[in-house]
């Protein structure tokens, strides 16, 4: 069965090449939103196998979002993506249930290859 | 000296009248005889004050420090009392120390004129006329060292005690009959007997057993605290005929005593001060000097320590200044490096994706291909944009200052802004000037564009914008007015909102209010935010009018 991954991103243009990227690498079935309010919509409805959120979002951030989701399911693999990787957003995030805290800016095959790992 | 000799004048007037009366025989009748008796009289004053008869004084040679004798030459405090009246009186003297009972029997004999420090005895009154005191003499008991029971008179009931023949304390001591009191020749055989325990104590003239103590070095007996009676006159006794004498005497005491010198001699013998011409004044003018001179010295020690903890603190604060500054912009530095890498980096990775997909790809589907090259080039100008506004920050003063017509300037923003339906704006400009202000074009478009688009991101892309612009300050400057119908800025954060990276819009980089202020106020205007009843915020910008610039 195919996995199903969930970006989340306020910046359409991240969104759309990372699925790109992930689609061309991967065998994985692949949504966005850029909007954390639209995507914990989409959760309610779709039993997805990974998320990736962004950081730093204008409805919420990307802490408070991935709280929001292990609160709906708890099981479901949550990366988070930000543009300043720091010790102390790791550690926020990994306390919240984060999977991986990942740089934006590493190279896009390498993105693919950390999710594939995981989903394996 | 000629009061002196006044006295004497008149005292030898009245001796003989007085004489002319013992003979009872008329003044008138005796006058040739008394002329002669006169002229040959054979009265030592007469004698001595034309200095043809040298005055023998005598004294007790064993009486230190009063009168005693130091290689073989008189000398102690009576001595110099004689001298000094000696010499004030003009009179030829001799002065010998002997044992006292021997000054004594040569008063009697005639071979002695004057005793020098005859204790005033009122038995004594018929074998000698006595003076007015010199001076006044304590005595004291005296005791071993380990003796704790002897405090007073009455308690040496029953025991030996030593005192000094022809002391004027034997014949008050007497009365105490149950004291034996053994009688010696000098103060300091008395004292010899009490060191070797012959006697219990003894009682004698305070200051000469002070200065044997002292002298010999005796360590094993001390005082008891306290005179044994009333103070002893110690004065000069002559025979009793010899009144004239006296009175000289007696007026040279008075002399010496009203001036500074009989206390110059107690002090410099007996160390005992006269509280009555005890120089208090001088004391005090040299107390109150030398406290002056020394509160002088500290207050110009305080100001030269002042000046220095004051050149010492000023350099600290100058250091720490220097300090914090360094500290403040490296804090700006890394703080402005972390939010460049972090505004930077979204659009880089997308652009980096971009390029991955389009290797990948190639350019076989042109739709795509396109759509790849609208993203790379969109990324582009959105790195472009964040560096020129943090480069326009560290260049804030303008290279190309002109005049700039704000009505062409605000057209262009909003032109280029290309608002959607959603957002109404309304302009409005002042027509009875030309709105023109001095300074950089781009800077001035770049804090417009900054504004109305914090304005139209507050108002969630929905709402309205009022610009007016219009002369302000006598048409000094020209102010510009933007209002929105966002939600407007809460209390607690106004004042926050011009400060580096802050940003209440979690997409916001907190760089446009500051940069946007320091743009203005670089160009001697002001950006703020008004306060207003309403909902929504109201951004001002007072820019000097361009007329006011040459």
């Amino acid at each position: 069965m195919t996995k199903k991954i969930l970006l989340i991103d306020d910046d359409k243009d991240m969104c759309s090449t990372l699925k790109d990227v992930l689609k061309l690498d991967t065998q994985f079935e692949v949504e966005y939103t850029i909007s954390p309010l639209d995507a914990l919509d989409k959760i309610k409805e779709t039993n997805y196998d990974l998320i990736v959120v962004d950081y730093k979002m204008p409805e919420m951030n990307g802490i408070e979002l991935l709280e929001h989701i292990k609160k709906m399911n708890k099981t479901v693999i949550v990366i988070m993506l930000t543009a300043f990787l720091s010790n102390e957003l790791i550690e926020k995030a990994q306390k919240a249930g984060a999977k991986k805290v990942l740089s934006k800016f590493i190279w896009p095959n390498e993105i693919s290859k950390q999710i594939a790992d995981i989903l394996k | 000296m000629i009061r002196i000799y006044t006295k004497i004048i008149s005292l030898r007037i009245t001796f003989n009248k007085v004489y002319a009366k013992k003979i009872g025989i008329g003044l008138s009748a005796v006058l040739p005889v008394l002329l002669v008796l006169l002229v040959c009289w054979p009265n030592p004053v007469s004698t001595a004050s034309k200095k043809n008869k040298t005055i023998t004084f005598a004294g007790n040679d064993k009486f230190p420090p009063y009168s005693y004798l130091a290689d073989s030459s008189p000398t102690g405090f009576f001595v110099d009392i004689t001298k000094l009246i000696a010499s004030e009186s003009d009179l030829d003297i001799r002065i010998k120390l002997m044992p006292w009972d021997k000054c004594l029997s040569g008063l009697r004999t005639g071979k002695i004129d004057v005793l020098i420090g005859a204790p005033f005895d009122e038995k004594s009154k018929k074998f000698m006329s006595f003076s007015v005191p010199i001076h006044e003499l304590n005595f004291s008991i005296f005791v071993n060292m380990d003796n704790y029971h002897v405090n007073s008179l009455s308690s040496l009931e029953g025991a030996v005690v030593a005192v000094r023949r022809w002391s004027p304390i034997v014949s008050n001591v007497d009365k105490h009959k149950s004291i034996k009191f053994v009688k010696t020749g000098s103060i300091l055989e008395a004292l010899e007997k009490l060191q070797n325990r012959d006697v219990t104590a003894i009682i004698v003239e305070r200051n000469t057993a002070l200065y044997y103590i002292s002298k010999y070095r005796i360590d094993d007996i001390k005082m008891v605290q306290g005179t044994i009676s009333t103070p002893y006159k110690y004065t000069f006794s002559v025979k009793p005929d010899n009144e004239d004498l006296l009175a000289i005497l007696n007026s040279g005491i008075e002399l010496i005593k009203e001036t500074d010198t009989l206390e110059i001699l107690r002090r410099r013998w007996l160390g005992i001060p006269n509280s009555r011409h005890f120089p208090w004044k001088i004391v005090i003018v040299s107390t109150a000097l030398l406290s002056g001179l020394m509160l002088l010295i500290a207050g110009v020690l305080w100001v030269i320590f002042l000046n220095a903890t004051i050149k010492i603190k000023t350099q600290q604060i100058k250091d720490m200044h220097q300090k914090m500054v360094e500290k403040d912009k490296l804090a700006v530095l890394g703080k402005l490096s972390g939010q460049i890498a972090h505004e930077l980096r979204t659009p880089l990775s997308i652009i980096h994706n971009s390029i991955y997909l389009l290797e990948a790809e190639g350019a076989e589907d042109k739709d795509i291909f396109k759509k790849r090259l609208t993203v790379l080039e969109d990324k582009v100008k959105l790195c472009s944009n964040i560096l020129e506004s943090i480069l326009s920050y560290s260049r804030i003063k303008a290279e190309i200052a002109a005049p700039i017509s704000l009505k062409e300037c605000m057209e262009e923003v909003l032109h280029d802004l290309d608002l959607s339906e959603k957002i109404q704006t309304k302009v409005t400009f002042s027509d009875k000037y030309l709105l023109t202000v001095f300074m950089d074009y781009r800077q001035l478009y770049s804090v417009l564009r900054n504004l109305m688009l914090n304005s139209i991101q507050a108002m969630n892309n929905e709402g309205k914008l009022t610009i007016s612009v219009g002369p302000s300050d006598n048409n000094r400057t020209i102010t510009i007015r933007l209002v929105d119908t966002g939600p407007g800025i809460a209390g607690s954060v106004r004042n926050k909102i011009f400060n580096l990276f802050y940003s209440s819009n979690i997409t916001g980089t907190g760089l446009g209010l500051p940069i946007s202020r320091s743009i203005i106020e670089a160009n001697n205007g002001q950006l703020y935010l008004e306060e207003t009843s309403q909902s929504g915020s109201c951004f001002i910008i007072k820019l000097p009018s361009s007329k006011n610039k040459k």
